[in-house]
């Protein structure tokens, strides 16, 4: 399911707080909405008496479009140039989840053979398999991954492109004269370069990944066949009688607001998004390259961006993260108390996840800062000398490396060398000091060596406090 | 057949006025003299994230809104919602696909669980349950006639859609765990029907667009006992449209509020003024029906409990009828006056719902029109 087991302990406990990038519930972009210049431009008001109909407009196919909305769709679509809007029909819809529902529906139901066989490229966004099986319907079966997809008679491929959870571009895999539903929900130029205009039969896109209004639920699908969008709007019509009005008015004013500013770098939404998902990327491959040969992240080729009008490469919303050794990521963070999407749900194997790099600042860091800690791997920031671990010496390496393999056991162990209370101490400073280290290296680039660690403890030997402790210590130098 | 176009029964309009779908645009007048106070204002920053409430078992309900709505059932004292999970959903309708969809979930087994409800009933129940061609379960119809073994839910709506009555579930399984209840009260509010008690069942269905009228908000919320049908009902919303639109459940609870507010009112309650309107036009209606071959429900009164006296019942739809052999739905098309056949709600061609929540100006189109049926047979007799 949506990651609904995982709910129960997303929230923060003091001791051991739970980081969820499971879900990809877009709070980054937040930031962007909140500046002083943005709280007042999209302010959005609807009084007591408007919107109470059912219906927005009778003579259009989709009857419950708003006008404006389906304007300023195609007003965004045309500014971007990633789709065509001509001599097409709009299907507005409580997200995109709900329209896949919707066009898998409607390309059964005009099917003559039933069940129609679902399929998708593996790895494919896990929620396709539960669209396609939680109803249990006889319209439509899933059939698993497209690559090795052979049954005979008619089916659908859905084809995410960048796609989730690798961030791929991607093309049908079957290629047989079957449908196929692009979801180009993170087919933006903050994520990807737009490298031609998509003009396909049924194409899906989504409010919540473009500027992250998630909490709207609204998504569109731009089709050309009047009868698959028809049947579309059936759908949705018995499912629940079209889509929030106040949700289509709200996202008018924001599309409208994006496609106003997007030429204006000071001001413009694709940018700013563009260097968050980009700086956020950077942060990762370099936290990934500095745990050595033990996690992997894809490669993502450059291309002419035609909006940006530059080259640039992929940034998705998404990092498929690879673990080298044959290991269950899933299980190895959660060991972190951090949550991801398992590769297993997204049809791949467990040494992969899927990890949200569109969650809150504070969740990110925490997240980069755990995944250095996998299995000791904090202990590479500083050297390690060559002598007995078991012994406390007066080196803050050793005291690192028996902190990190058997801290509690260190800690509370009674020896004639060494006195709990220089232990905590020591172990207090060590851990400050880490702490300090790994925010001047994350953010501002620089890496200290041991020598000053060691200086600051015997600086204060002379301290009058801590001259007995100082002496302990100092014995042992 | 003698030409009557110089009478003074004529439409003035000449266009089709559409009463088969039940648009609740009558109110819009009330929520125009209420101002400002419902004005809701969102910016580009609100409401962004999936999540209202990680720590509710639907954690997409905003809530404010669940507050508004205990709020709101407490004032009006028509359902009980103490110890009981509250689920928002993109209106009723979805909501009720949800409950089906979790009850057949639950009820194991191999055979698809029935689902049946009792003519003449809410003709959408059909298509609910038919259109996506579950395997879990299968619409039966008439619950009248239902006797097939196994687990079945059973759909009631009180007061009823199409005819308005009172209903009491008819298949009456007392010792059966597999019989399941799914009750729909989306007209249960004091301007409707009097308010006879407190409603106290396992799943109870309300939407917000028979309320106030704010049918383009597609709210609904159901009130449920048993946790795991809740849950089960929360992740059909999650897979379905992960969630509801927190604009709408924003604008739903400021609604919700100052309807709650307006009860305390004298000048201003909206159940008065619902009740008034709805009066108005029941009785415009059967004046004109009267001494024709139209028929029409008698409602008896009951004592109401939120107005504190005896009232009648004035449905959000009438179910009119005709004695004559003859295809009613039809004979309303001519008249340019579309309307939902009574076929559609597993009854005969004799009857039809018509829609009593249009606009004023709509509606009178529609008392003349009949007036001018009734004037042409009795013409033709």
């Amino acid at each position: 399911m949506f990651g609904f087991e995982n709910m129960k302990i997303s929230s923060s406990d003091a001791t051991k707080p739970v980081i969820n990038l499971d879900q990809g519930d877009p709070t980054a972009l937040q930031e962007y909405w909140m500046s002083t210049k943005m709280k007042e431009r999209c302010v959005v008001v609807i009084p007591g008496w408007e919107l109470m109909s059912y219906f927005s407009d009778k003579t259009n196919v989709c009857w419950f479009l708003q006008q404006d909305l389906a304007e300023a769709i195609k007003a965004l679509h045309c500014e971007i140039g990633n789709a065509a809007t001509e001599e097409r029909y709009i299907v507005v819809g409580n997200g995109s989840s709900q329209l896949c529902q919707a066009a898998l529906f409607a390309l059964s139901s005009l099917s003559e053979d039933k069940p129609l066989s679902i399929v998708a490229a593996v790895p494919y966004y896990s929620t396709y398999e539960e669209e396609a099986s939680y109803v249990q319907s006889q319209l439509y079966k899933w059939e698993g991954d497209a690559r090795t997809f052979n049954k005979p008679g008619p089916y659908i491929e859905m084809v995410t492109s960048p796609n989730n959870p690798d961030g791929t571009i991607r093309e049908p895999v079957v290629n047989r004269g079957g449908k196929v539903i692009y979801d180009f929900a993170y087919y933006w130029p903050h994520y990807t370069p737009i490298t031609h205009r998509q003009d396909h039969d049924i194409m899906l896109f989504t409010f919540s990944k473009i500027a992250g209004h998630a909490g709207s639920r609204i998504g569109w699908a731009l089709v050309k066949d009047i009868e698959v969008a028809k049947k579309m709007v059936q759908y949705l019509t018995i499912n629940s009688i079209g889509v929030s009005k106040e949700s289509q008015i709200r996202a008018t004013a924001i599309l409208n607001e994006l496609t106003k500013s997007c030429r204006i770098k000071s001001e413009s939404f694709f940018e700013y998004g563009n260097e968050k998902v980009k700086s956020r990327w950077e942060s990762l491959r370099w936290v990934v390259d500095k745990t050595g040969d033990k996690f992997t992240l894809p490669e993502y080729a450059q291309a002419v961006c035609n909006f940006f009008g530059k080259s640039s490469s992929t940034y998705p919303a998404f990092a498929w993260l690879r673990c080298n050794e044959d290991k269950d990521l899933e299980i190895l963070l959660k060991e972190k108390y951090v949550l991801k999407r398992g590769g297993e749900r997204c049809g791949c194997d467990k040494k992969y996840i899927r990890v949200d790099m569109l969650g809150p600042n504070k969740d990110f860091q925490n997240f980069l800062n755990r995944l250095l800690t996998i299995n000791g791997s904090a202990a590479s920031f500083v050297k390690m000398p060559k002598s007995d671990p078991n012994l406390c010496q007066t080196h803050n390496c050793n005291l690192l490396h028996k902190y990190f393999t058997s801290p509690q056991q260190w800690l509370s162990r009674k020896d004639s060398t060494s006195p709990r209370t220089l232990k905590r101490l020591a172990a207090q400073a060590t851990i400050y000091s880490i702490w300090a280290e790994r925010n001047k290296r994350l953010h501002e680039g620089v890496m200290a060596t041991p020598e000053p660690v060691r200086d600051v403890i015997l600086g204060r030997r002379n301290g009058k406090n801590f001259m007995n402790l100082m002496f302990c210590w100092s014995r042992h130098e | 057949m003698v030409k009557v176009e110089n009478t003074k029964s004529i439409a003035m309009s000449d266009s089709i006025i559409n009463l088969d779908h039940g648009d609740p645009t009558a109110y819009e007048e009330y929520w125009r003299k209420i101002g400002d106070r419902c004005t809701v204002t969102i910016r580009g920053c609100d409401l962004m994230s999936y999540f209202s409430d990680v720590n509710n078992l639907c954690w997409f309900l905003e809530p404010e809104l669940a507050e508004a709505i205990k709020e709101l059932h407490g004032a009006v004292g028509n359902a009980a919602t103490e110890d009981r999970y509250i689920v928002v959903g993109t209106g009723s309708t979805q909501l009720c696909q949800a409950a089906v969809h979790a009850l057949s979930l639950l009820a194991g087994g191999t055979e698809p669980v029935s689902v049946v409800a009792a003519a003449p009933y809410y003709s959408t129940y059909v298509e609910e349950t038919t259109y996506v061609r579950s395997g879990m379960y299968k619409w039966e119809g008439d619950a009248w006639r239902f006797n097939k073994k196994g687990p079945f839910i059973e759909l009631v709506t009180s007061p009823n859609n199409p005819d308005g009555t009172i209903r009491e579930t008819v298949v009456n399984r007392p010792d059966d765990d597999e019989a399941k209840v799914i009750h729909d009260f989306a007209y249960y509010w004091p301007h409707y029907t009097p308010i006879t008690r407190c409603q106290d069942h396992d799943i109870m269905l309300f939407t917000f667009s028979k309320i106030t009228g704010h049918a383009g908000s597609r709210i609904g919320w159901a009130l449920v006992k048993d946790k795991e049908v809740a849950k089960k009902m929360v992740e059909y919303i999650i897979v379905n449209s992960i969630g509801v639109s927190k604009e709408s459940q924003v604008r739903t609870a400021k609604i919700l509020k100052v309807l709650k507010e307006t009860c305390a009112s004298e000048t201003e309650n909206f159940f008065e003024y619902g009740r008034e309107m709805m009066k108005n036009r029941w009785e415009g209606l059967r004046e004109v029906v009267k001494e024709s071959d139209f028929t029409l429900p008698k409602y008896p009164e009951g004592y109401c409990n939120f107005f504190g006296k005896t009232l009648e019942s004035y449905p959000a739809f009438a179910w009119l009828g005709t004695k004559e052999e003859t295809d009613l739905v039809n004979d309303l098309r001519r008249q340019k006056v579309m309307s939902r056949a009574g076929e559609r709600c597993g009854s005969d061609k004799k009857h039809v719902r018509v829609s009593m929540l249009s606009r004023e100006d709509v509606f009178n189109v529609f008392l003349e029109r009949l007036a001018n049926m009734k004037l042409i047979k009795s013409i033709d007799l």
